[in-house]
């Protein structure tokens, strides 16, 4: 059932997005609001290019829009799960404009680097302080274990196809993937803050 | 039931939460987490792991225009897949397109009879340059509230070149929540203030506002009726009497 603007505010993601599962446009536009930004962002550091990452954002936002009644609280956040799907938008993007599956440059974070963008406002700088220490969790895995991470998340990569171009056993990668992920989890309190 | 073993399932979830397993294998899991609570509790329990990676990418501001495409894009669905009837309160779940710069334009001069002289040409200037590029009606959903209080909710959108303002107002009965993003910085001393106008009569609110650091802000419209604009300008502290700058928003109220 709709509901009136004001109430939006009130109401939590998962509660929003049932009510979208209902095609309220207003309770849409609030869960649009929350994660634009996040969305944009993730997409754009993935691709890095900005009208393919608002391309990105555009159709994974509508795929929300026309199954919100998908989601399954069960499966995790709300909003992990809108990233989730721009993230994996993102990916396909990416294979697509490559044509083929990507690939390593000779260096292989390449492919990885953050694209900073033009558009910056003062408001980022707390948002860029919580980043910054959850950068230095990350900065704090070793090498090999942020590697195959962030080859994965952000490159597009399936673990199997980390394991050819790194030429390491499957298992190893998938060790390092456990390892890196524990470490992270572990350097992080159950509110999602840097413990470090 | 696979004869595999739990461990093997186990050591899938890291590059399951990464997305880097082969749909298959991705398909294999989920059938078993759908059977494992061991599983899934340590899924819940590496799933913040995975939302700090998306915390680790640096925040960009996407183009103003982006949300204005993606809701569109819902109204016109919208549009095409009509909310059934069942669903509403006796409201349209759209409303009506508006033939934009026409009416857009009509606001502005109405606005400008207004002005100072001294403003006027360089609102004429403004409007040849095609500040206000567009408008639209995202959509109009009768409705009633989760306590049985029954609203009509509507939202607008309008988008002005100065400064790439956007705005969207929120009508919830005959009121109205102004929410604003990029807004130009306000000059030492300058507030930005409501206006709304009724036929031909362009009367000041008490809604006066500055931005936030990031150039949003939000402010109310307590009484809509009879409105056909809400209009928004940059006036001296304590608000005016009558406009003395060009407005940077224009909605025109669907009648």
């Amino acid at each position: 059932m709709p509901i009136s603007p004001d109430t939006t505010a009130k109401l939590d993601d998962e509660e929003l997005l049932t009510l979208v599962g209902q095609r309220d446009q207003v309770a849409f536009e609030a869960f649009y609001d929350r994660y634009e930004r996040q969305a944009f962002s993730l997409a754009y550091r993935i691709i890095g290019e900005r009208s393919a990452a608002e391309d990105t954002v555009q159709e994974g936002f509508l795929s929300i829009w026309k199954s919100g009644e998908r989601y399954d609280s069960t499966r995790g956040s709300a909003g992990a799960w809108a990233l989730g799907i721009v993230r994996n938008r993102a990916i396909d993007a990416l294979r697509s404009r490559a044509s083929r599956t990507p690939t390593l440059d000779s260096d292989d974070d390449g492919i990885l680097e953050s694209r900073p963008g033009e558009d910056r406002t003062d408001e980022l700088a707390f948002r860029r302080e919580t980043q910054r220490e959850v950068q230095e969790v990350i900065a704090g895995l070793p090498d090999k274990q942020s590697k195959v991470i962030k080859l994965a998340f952000f490159g597009g990569f399936s673990q199997s196809e980390i394991s050819e171009m790194l030429e390491l056993p499957l298992g190893t990668v998938k060790g390092r993937m456990r390892l890196g992920l524990e470490k992270l989890r572990g350097g992080l309190s159950d509110e999602g803050k840097v413990t470090v | 039931m696979s004869a595999r073993s739990h461990e093997s399932w186990k050591e899938q979830l890291p590059a399951y939460l990464l997305g880097a397993l082969s749909p298959g294998e991705k398909a294999d899991l989920e059938h078993h987490l759908g059977g494992c609570s061991e599983c899934q509790a340590e899924l819940n329990w590496l799933e913040p792991a995975k939302d700090r990676l998306v915390d680790e990418v640096e925040q960009i501001e996407p183009s103003p225009r982006l949300k204005s495409r993606v809701m569109a894009a819902v109204a016109a669905d919208l549009a095409e897949n009509p909310v059934p009837e069942s669903a509403e309160a006796g409201e349209p779940a759209i409303a009506p397109p508006t033939p934009t710069a026409k009416r857009e334009r009509r606001a502005w001069l109405d606005f400008g009879q207004l002005l100072r002289p001294a403003v006027l040409g360089a609102m004429a200037a403004m409007l040849f340059a095609g500040v206000v590029v567009g408008y639209a009606v995202n959509g109009g959903d009768g409705d009633s509230s989760p306590g049985g209080e029954p609203v009509v909710a509507q939202t607008l959108t309008s988008h002005s070149n100065v400064g790439n303002a956007d705005a969207v107002m929120v009508m919830s009965g005959n009121s109205g929540t102004l929410k604003v993003a990029h807004l130009p910085k306000l000059k030492d001393g300058e507030v930005y203030q409501a206006w709304i106008q009724k036929g031909q009569s362009v009367t000041p609110t008490d809604s006066l506002f500055t931005p936030r650091r990031d150039g949003t802000a939000t402010t109310s419209i307590p009484d809509l009726s009879d409105v056909n604009t809400v209009m928004v300008s940059a006036e001296p502290k304590g608000g005016s009497e009558q406009p003395t700058t060009a407005p940077i928003i224009t909605f025109e109220i669907p009648s």
